[in-house]
């Protein structure tokens, strides 16, 4: 059984603190024992493309930016 | 299949030059952004355009998969402006955008992991959401430039069910976003034809066109470009599995063109209808 809180404050973490991100990316398994969430969803962080999370900051900064200037 | 009509994701620049339309001609409905175009009321110039096309409300702010719960301000909000605007439904998209404590809000939607617990989180944010908006809430497939459970030989599968799943918990009609679709199998390196196998076909109201960009690295769901041609040719092949389909809407959101276009991009969908 999983939080799905724990998760949810680890993805958005993951993707905004990069010291938070590389924390999961030297040592998933203790980052999820640490942070409440699966190793698997550890391990699946940990492998995430770098490429995929800057994309992902590149189209939530063209989104905001969409908003700021309606 | 009921009657589909063909509609427009409505921005300013297009208000006046709609509102010139010959009758007759255009789209035969709208999609307003509830949570941006209508703040604090329907503004003035809207309402020519709101009174001669039905309307149907999308939204980007409601992150319905938030573990912290949505805001009941919010959703009263939402529900007073559905009630102005007279939307036929309210869409919003299948994510979650908060840090679980609610204290804080990324700018895109994250993908929901399907599992028991995020599911429960789903169906009570939904029944939340029903029973504030009193009208029908329909989910959309948002695009995940993160790839969540796109690895594997049976991801495209997986994937489909699992949008099943939710909108099941959710109690909630489909808005299928064929571009959203097209752009992460073309990201994932998946097949479209498994995840469409998985779909309950019956929940698909909606169906939402645009047009995404490569930056270089994957393809981003921007809504900047015209109709991407794969997603409009998976338009003639869903067309017949949705009994319960009742509008597709052509998005744009930046690079918006003249009026024109636009037009030209709903009689492109309305030829892939006859």
């Amino acid at each position: 059984m999983s939080d799905p809180r724990h998760w949810q404050t680890a993805l958005y973490r993951f993707l905004t603190e990069p010291e938070y991100a590389a924390r999961f990316r030297r040592d998933p398994a203790a980052a999820a024992r640490e942070e409440g969430v699966s190793e698997a969803r550890a391990r699946w962080l940990a492998a995430l493309d770098p490429r995929r999370v800057e994309a992902f900051a590149r189209s939530a900064a063209h989104k905001e930016n969409l908003r700021q200037t309606q | 299949m009921a009657r589909v009509a063909v509609g427009l994701a409505l921005r300013p620049q297009h208000l006046k030059a709609l509102a010139a339309l010959p009758r007759g001609e255009g789209p035969e409905l709208v999609e307003v952004m509830v949570d941006d175009t209508v703040a604090g009321g329907v503004p003035e110039g809207w309402r020519a355009v709101m009174a001669r096309w039905p309307v149907v409300a999308h939204g980007v702010d409601l992150a319905i998969g938030d573990a912290a719960g949505v805001s009941q301000r919010y959703l009263d909000a939402v529900a007073a402006r559905l009630g102005a605007l007279s939307a036929w439904w309210y869409s919003e998209h299948l994510c979650f955008r908060s840090r679980g404590d609610g204290a804080a809000r990324l700018w895109h939607f994250a993908p929901l992991p399907c599992d028991p617990e995020t599911l429960a989180v789903v169906a009570q944010n939904a029944a939340r959401v029903r029973a504030a908006v009193g009208r029908p809430l329909l989910l959309e497939n948002p695009s995940d430039v993160l790839g969540w459970g796109a690895d594997g030989p049976d991801a495209a599968a997986a994937l489909g069910l699992s949008f099943t799943q939710f909108l099941a918990a959710a109690e909630a009609g489909a808005l299928l976003d064929l571009t959203n679709l097209v752009l992460d199998a073309r990201n994932g390196g998946w097949s479209v034809g498994p995840w469409l196998d998985a779909l309950d076909w019956s929940r698909v109201v909606e169906i939402h066109l645009a047009g995404g960009h490569f930056d270089g690295v994957l393809w981003v769901d921007s809504h900047s470009r015209a109709i991407d041609p794969e997603a409009l040719d998976l338009l003639s092949e869903v067309l017949p599995r949705a009994p319960n389909l009742r509008a597709v809407i052509v998005e744009r959101d930046s690079e918006i063109p003249p009026l024109a276009a636009m037009l030209d991009a709903l009689e492109a969908v309305r030829g892939r209808l006859r």
